[in-house]
């Protein structure tokens, strides 16, 4: 299947995998692209109809924990490794409205 | 001499060795080797010899301190230690301090072992070299302008270059027994679902597992019956006995069906590699395991399989590196989607913003069905292979790498000339089997080629003990590279 | 009942489609993939663990009592619940959700379809479901006015959420009250979750389109988010279906959109504009095993259900108390788990219901105490109906004798004697009384033999005054009458 990398994909892309690359990097990244779509096309020789891609990787289900409480982590701990912190939060730079989140 | 685990187990179990003495001389073998080979990113020696001073009088008051007491071990740096620093090798992390032991490193340490160091990697596991690593590559002790293979490069090279410790190391593609072949030792990747995850840094979820880089199949064994068991906090590890590997590694090859695929030794492979595992094979054949030709028909799809599920995978697990909660974050930024790209661009290496991408390539909209579901579907053809083959044989045979380990710098350039190496190890990840790496041997330039056995999900035992047989009839894994901190035992090779 | 709006497409030739998307946090002990308590207003940053902070390493686990509320809901609302099913994950980035992925569901739901029944007025209308699935909570940020970052709080990261979305069956914004009202009395009934709008346990977001009457196509709808109570959504639905109402008569478009509805000045504000579909790259959470769901474990769970609302509604409308006090009882447990009591050992349930529904239910606002701690037995109180029905205390003097009784175990013939409020209701005693006072009384009587009804009451009040208000009133008005013919 025919498929083409055009430099809005792989924007959109490096977009939504949150990384900032320069444009001599979205070349490579292009080359890239493509050299793994035509690694990936010979998938296309192999008949997988009827196969359900959705396995566990191992014989397991129905995996629980019970509903008993364990100690949590003190505050210190869960913010020992903050860039920024203040009074037990972490802080971040100002979260606009529209900013494609779900913020319940 | 240094010890091997065993006798250091027995030693300080007797009496003869104190474990504040064998702890010691670990980190004097370290602290010998390191300079040359840039193996150990973190040594604790403060820490590792208070504790072991506490073991040693804990004996003293007549407690039995586990079965790996005086033992001292090794972490990979993409398992979390509350000790020092767990960077994955990669700079977004590079003053991350966990707070929390994994699950390994705690069931280590209740057996009596001591952790004495941390070791070098690629970035987050990706890479076969150990030159994706934030902090600089890591030598080949047996050739110092070469790679230790990757991504466990740093365990790799101290299990060559030191004795009797157990260096835990993480394999996704083949990243414990690539490395153990390219240096000369043995590595296990247990079946997944053998060991817990729980503290390893995830990078494909469904592929990864914690095994160990040491000096024989036995003290793999002794190891992995510390490590198994079913870890309430990882849904993945699995509730089945942990077996004595120790005894199964006793039994012998007779009896065995080993199968050898043929699809195994591609064109391309070094010829002397090809040849080390055809004698290596022979002699397991020579111990009593019957030999077959076998075949596992979708191989070839199993790189582009790996690459994509892997990719899937790992953009998803590596999102949470984003500078706000912990890690890495930019200085200079704007709004908060700027703190993202910025605090990821500057602290993932190039290969893993690579994958990363490609991987959010795989699931995005328009392409996941193709590309990620594709993927998944042709997995279970890969996987139905080895239960096919596993209904004739009960274990496969094969080289672990097509080539030794290469120049440092030789192959960084091409990301997709890199994933060639990992080619014969990905399938086991893939099909969730067990799989080692034993050394069988060198090329004329003296670089180690290593054997690679896999058995079925749950049987690692068969693994190791295929491997101590042959480990028992020949002499590969007693070789001593030029840079080491033990000296072989008169009239073995060095 | 809460009152029914108006509907804002009566007299137009539109019909609102209404769905409503709710989530609704549940009460467990522990959070939904982590040991961490689940709690609401603890100090910040003090219920979390690498789990639910995304630590680097940490694996998730299932709560197994998540998994058996969300199916006692679904089995509650008549769900076909999914024999086999799974988590996967939702991909995208924001600082309350620390792996920048929520382990959701995606395409195979706990539960699919089912409905609530509602009623709406006197009328009663099933509102279907789409489906209903499990996920966990995301973390809290918090935005001042005027400072430059903003601040996260995790405590309430991995909670438990259960989402249920309705099928767009809703036409008004009264039946979407219904509705909400009903879902909420469900998840009170099974005692899944608080359903707390201000907490945060319920949240609401609502999609709003119209349509010319009866069309059958769905048009473009308008989401809108940030409804913080029950009102506020029926307001906004409301304000939205008309402003879209005067958007198509000016023939002008409804734009796809994301609204935010200011309650003070009743408008929808634009919160975002139509975007890019989010992409979330949904795929199967490998960290975590499938779930089968057996025969032998729906069956228990279904012995757990309670008597749910409508039935119950239904059942204490058969005992012949009005529609009104049923309502009221249903709507509230313990009040109708009060007034079960008390019906079990009397046989006036209407007269039990109206003091549940009154006195017994003042009580309980009033002090914010449940009804059985109020002070008072469901047997006691019986006692009190039973003396006013065999005539030894009025109806107008029991309120004092219940509030008398309140926090003591007297009973009830003591305290009327204590408060000397004691009701006379011998037959001869008040024949007499009432002779004297129509002697007393002439013209008065007169008027009441020419049929005037004031003078009726007045004679009754002189009556009272004469028997210091202990007389029964019932019997003096009929022996006003008897003896003046009136």
């Amino acid at each position: 299947m025919p498929i083409e990398v055009t430099d809005e994909l792989v924007r959109r892309i490096a977009s939504l995998s949150r990384i900032a690359i320069s444009p001599e990097e979205e070349r490579e990244l292009k080359k890239h692209f493509e050299k793994i779509l035509a690694f990936v096309s010979t998938f296309e020789e192999l008949d997988t109809k009827g196969i359900d891609p959705t396995t566990f990787s191992v014989e397991a289900s129905n995996v629980y924990r019970e509903d008993v409480s364990v100690p949590s982590l003190s505050v210190e701990d869960a913010l020992r490794n903050a860039p920024r912190k203040r009074d037990s939060y972490f802080l971040v730079p100002r979260i606009v409205g529209e900013f494609g989140g779900e913020g319940a | 001499m240094s010890r091997g685990l065993l006798e250091i187990r027995d030693a300080v179990r007797s009496g003869a060795l104190t474990v504040a003495d064998s702890i010691a001389d670990a980190i004097r073998q370290i602290r010998k080797v390191d300079p040359e080979l840039h193996a150990a990113s973190q040594v604790f020696e403060t820490e590792a010899l208070e504790r072991a001073s506490e073991i040693d009088r804990s004996i003293a008051a007549g407690k039995d301190p586990g079965p790996l007491a005086g033992v001292a071990f090794t972490v990979k740096e993409n398992i979390c230690t509350r000790i020092g620093l767990t960077t994955a090798g990669s700079r977004i992390l590079e003053s991350y301090r966990a707070p929390y032991d994994a699950t390994v490193v705690d069931r280590l340490e209740r057996a009596g072992a001591v952790c004495v160091a941390k070791t070098n990697m690629d970035e987050f596991g990706m890479g076969s070299s150990t030159e994706n690593s934030a902090f600089g590559p890591t030598r080949n002790p047996w050739k110092t302008t070469h790679v230790p293979g990757g991504s466990s490069g740093g365990a790799a090279a101290l299990a060559a270059a030191t004795r009797g410790m157990i260096h835990l190391g993480s394999d996704t593609g083949g990243s414990i027994r690539q490395p153990a072949s390219y240096c000369g030792v043995t590595g296990i990747k247990p079946s997944y679902g053998r060991v817990s995850r729980y503290g390893l840094l995830a990078f494909a979820s469904s592929l990864d597992q914690i095994g160990s880089l040491q000096g024989s199949a036995r003290e793999c064994a002794a190891a992995l019956s510390v490590l198994a068991g079913r870890d309430p906090m990882d849904s993945t590890s699995l509730d089945r006995e942990v077996p004595d590997y120790l005894a199964e590694t006793r039994l012998g090859a007779r009896g065995l069906r080993i199968g050898v695929p043929r699809e195994y030794f591609p064109e391309g492979i070094d010829p002397a590699v090809r040849q080390r595992v055809l004698e290596a094979i022979d002699v397991l054949r020579k111990l009593g395991a019957t030999v077959k030709d076998v075949s596992l028909p979708h191989t070839r799809y199993a790189n582009p399989t790996y690459v994509l599920i892997s990719g899937a995978e790992a953009s998803s697990n590596l999102a949470r590196y984003d500078g706000v909660h912990y890690g890495y974050r930019a200085e200079k930024h704007g709004s908060i989607v700027d703190l993202y790209a910025r605090s990821r661009v500057e602290g993932f290496g190039p290969e893993v913003k690579r994958r990363v991408m490609v991987g959010t390539f795989v699931l995005s909209a328009g392409y996941h069905e193709a590309f990620y579901n594709g993927a998944c579907r042709v997995r279970k053809l890969i996987r139905r292979d080895f239960e096919t083959v596993f209904q004739e044989v009960d274990a496969v045979v094969c080289p672990t790498s097509p080539v030794t380990a290469f120049p440092i710098g030789d192959k960084i350039d091409d990301p997709l000339k890199l994933y060639a190496v990992d080619v014969l190890t990905v399938p086991a990840n893939l099909a969730s089997v067990p799989g080692a790496s034993f050394p069988c041997g060198a090329t004329s330039e003296g670089l180690p080629v290593g054997i690679q056995i896999y058995g079925r999900p749950f049987e690692d035992g068969t693994v190791l003990r295929l491997g101590a047989a042959f480990q028992d009839a020949t002499e590969h894994h007693l070789a001593a590279p030029p840079v080491r901190a033990w000296e072989p035992a008169a009239g073995r090779k060095g | 009942m809460p009152p029914e709006r108006r509907d804002p497409t009566q007299g137009t030739p539109f019909e609102a489609v209404i769905g409503l998307e709710v989530h609704v946090q549940l009460k467990t002990r522990t959070k939904m993939f982590c040991g961490c308590e689940n709690r609401f207003g603890a100090e910040p940053n003090t219920l979390t663990c690498p789990v639910c902070l995304g630590q680097p390493g940490s694996l998730p686990t299932i709560n197994r009592a998540a998994i058996e509320h969300a199916v006692r809901v679904g089995l509650a609302c008549g769900c076909d619940i999914a024999r086999s099913t799974k988590f996967d994950r939702k991909n995208y980035y924001y600082p309350d959700l620390p792996k920048n992925y929520q382990i959701s569901q995606y395409d195979q739901p706990l539960c699919d379809g089912g409905g609530l029944d509602v009623a709406v007025g006197s009328e009663r209308k099933r509102i279907g479901l789409t489906r209903i699935h499990l996920e966990e909570d995301a973390g809290k940020n918090i935005h001042a006015e005027g400072l430059p970052e903003s601040w996260v709080d995790l405590n309430r990261a991995g909670v438990p959420l259960l989402e249920i979305v309705s099928r767009p069956d809703m036409r008004t914004p009264t039946e979407a009250g219904a509705y909400l009202r009903m879902l909420r009395l469900v998840m009170l009934y099974l005692d899944v979750s608080d359903c707390n709008m201000e907490e945060g346990s319920l949240r609401c977001d609502v999609n709003v389109s119209i349509r010319p009457r009866g069309s059958g196509v769905l048009e473009t709808r308008t989401e809108i988010k940030n409804l913080n109570s029950f009102t506020n959504i029926e307001n906004a639905i409301e304000h939205e279906i008309e402003r879209q109402i005067a958007l198509r008569a000016a023939g002008k478009e409804v734009v796809q959109e994301t609204l935010h509805f200011d309650p003070v000045r009743g408008e929808t504000k634009t919160l975002r504009g139509k975007e890019e579909a989010h992409d979330y790259r949904y795929f199967p959470e490998p960290d975590l095993a499938p779930l089968h769901i057996d025969e032998k474990w729906l069956e228990s769970l279904r012995g757990t259900l309670p008597e749910l609302p409508i039935a119950r509604y239904e059942r204490f409308q058969s005992l012949g108390i009005q529609p009104y006090h049923a309502d009221v009882l249903v709507r509230d447990k313990d009040l109708a788990d009060f007034f079960e009591e008390g019906v079990k050992i009397c046989s006036k349930p209407q007269e039990i219901a109206n003091w549940v529904v009154n006195a017994v239910k003042e009580e309980t606002n009033a002090r914010g105490v449940s009804a059985a701690r109020i002070g008072i037995s469901p047997a006691r109180l019986v006692s009190l109906v039973e003396a006013i029905e065999g005539g030894k205390v009025s109806k107008q003097k029991a309120r004092d004798v219940f509030r008398s009784m309140l926090g003591n175990e007297d009973a009830v013939d003591a305290v009327i004697a204590s408060l000397g409020l004691g009701q006379v209701s011998d037959d001869a005693f008040l024949r007499a009384a009432v002779a004297e006072v129509i002697a007393e009384n002439p013209a008065a009587a007169d008027d009441v033999r020419k049929g005037k009804k004031n003078s009726v009451n007045f004679l009754m009040g002189q009556v009272m005054r004469k028997t210091k208000g202990q007389a029964n009133p019932g019997m003096v008005t009929k022996l006003i009458q008897e003896q003046l013919g009136g």
